[in-house]
């Protein structure tokens, strides 16, 4: 278990962007992966395992708790603006590399936190968990038009946010 | 450098950016967090723990009597509110499919003798409990949790 929750935290955390939310919901995988622990034991995937539990848990944990609220609380209109195109970024590359790689992670970490949560989890189910776009889709309940604005438009903030931040001191 | 180079110059920005990430370092307290909530559930008495984790045969007995239970609460209510005619139904065995069946004729029976006033009136009502629930849990939200 040990050898494994740090994966699992990060899966869980760069999800949520919530530390005490990707506990609790670190425990459940825990917790179910202990009813499994026989099989899991002397499993050469269950670090695989370990991975998918803990994303689905995370966004059925997101659609739970957030989309529930979302009609009273978030009445903007999202289609309005679903296909505005958003504008092109340029890659802050030569920041990034004049940064040691400490201050570089958490900026990054940071940035990526910041993100809308409509950006930031296809952003992370995209490029962390290597999910095609239609999968994410299925799995968010969205299109696939909008899966793809909203990862571009994630790229393009976080970006924007590691050009605009980087000079600043990191904050932890 | 033209639109398409520039998204796809970003997008490898961005994976190269992300992949390079290590892993976050899990909270000190996760572990024992886990392990004690499994200490937990492992002294917990059966009847205290999911429905999923009883035992099979105190599944079945909690079934049967549920089973049994409501099906007394259904006689008793058409006996006590609408005056039901029993006589029209008659438990000639003990097997589950005769059992079915008698409980089958029952709901037909007593669903057909309410008045429509009286279903259309409870539809009603739960429609207006629901709205309410979700209406008082939507201001409780905004005032108690979003406004902090």
């Amino acid at each position: 278990m040990q050898a494994y929750q740090d994966m699992v935290f990060s899966t869980i955390v760069r999800l949520t962007g919530n530390d005490s939310q990707a506990e609790d919901i670190a425990q459940e995988v825990f917790l179910k992966a202990y009813e499994k622990f026989e099989h899991l034991r002397v499993s050469p995937s269950a670090g695989g395992w370990l991975k998918t539990v803990a994303t689905h848990r995370t966004i059925n944990y997101l659609s739970r708790y957030r989309n529930r609220w979302r009609l009273f609380s978030e009445l903007r209109k999202d289609d309005e603006e679903e296909f505005e195109p958003p504008a092109p970024a340029d890659t802050p590359d030569a920041l990034l590399l004049a940064l040691d790689v400490e201050q570089r992670n958490a900026l990054v970490e940071q940035s990526l936190r910041a993100l809308p949560e409509a950006q930031r989890v296809p952003l992370v189910l995209y490029h962390f968990s290597s999910m095609p776009y239609e999968d994410i889709a299925q799995h968010l309940h969205i299109s696939l038009a909008k899966v793809k604005i909203d990862i571009h438009r994630g790229r393009v903030a976080l970006a924007r946010a590691l050009s605009r931040s980087g000079m600043a001191p990191v904050k932890e | 450098m033209d639109t398409a180079n520039r998204d796809k110059s970003l997008e490898q920005f961005v994976d190269r950016t992300l992949h390079g990430l290590p892993l976050r370092k899990a909270p000190e307290a996760l572990m024992s967090h886990v392990l004690t909530a499994i200490e937990k559930g492992a002294a917990a008495a059966w009847w205290q723990r999911t429905f999923h984790n009883w035992p099979a045969v105190a599944k079945c007995v909690f079934l049967f009597v549920a089973t049994g239970l409501a099906t007394l609460a259904v006689y008793a209510f058409a006996l006590v509110s609408l005056r039901f005619d029993f006589s029209s139904l008659r438990l000639d065995s003990t097997s589950a499919a005769a059992l079915f069946k008698t409980l089958t004729t029952l709901q037909s029976s007593f669903i057909g003798s309410l008045p429509p006033l009286w279903i259309y009136g409870a539809l009603a009502a739960v429609v207006v409990v629901y709205v309410t629930a979700l209406a008082i849990g939507a201001i409780a939200y905004r005032t108690l949790y979003a406004s902090r």
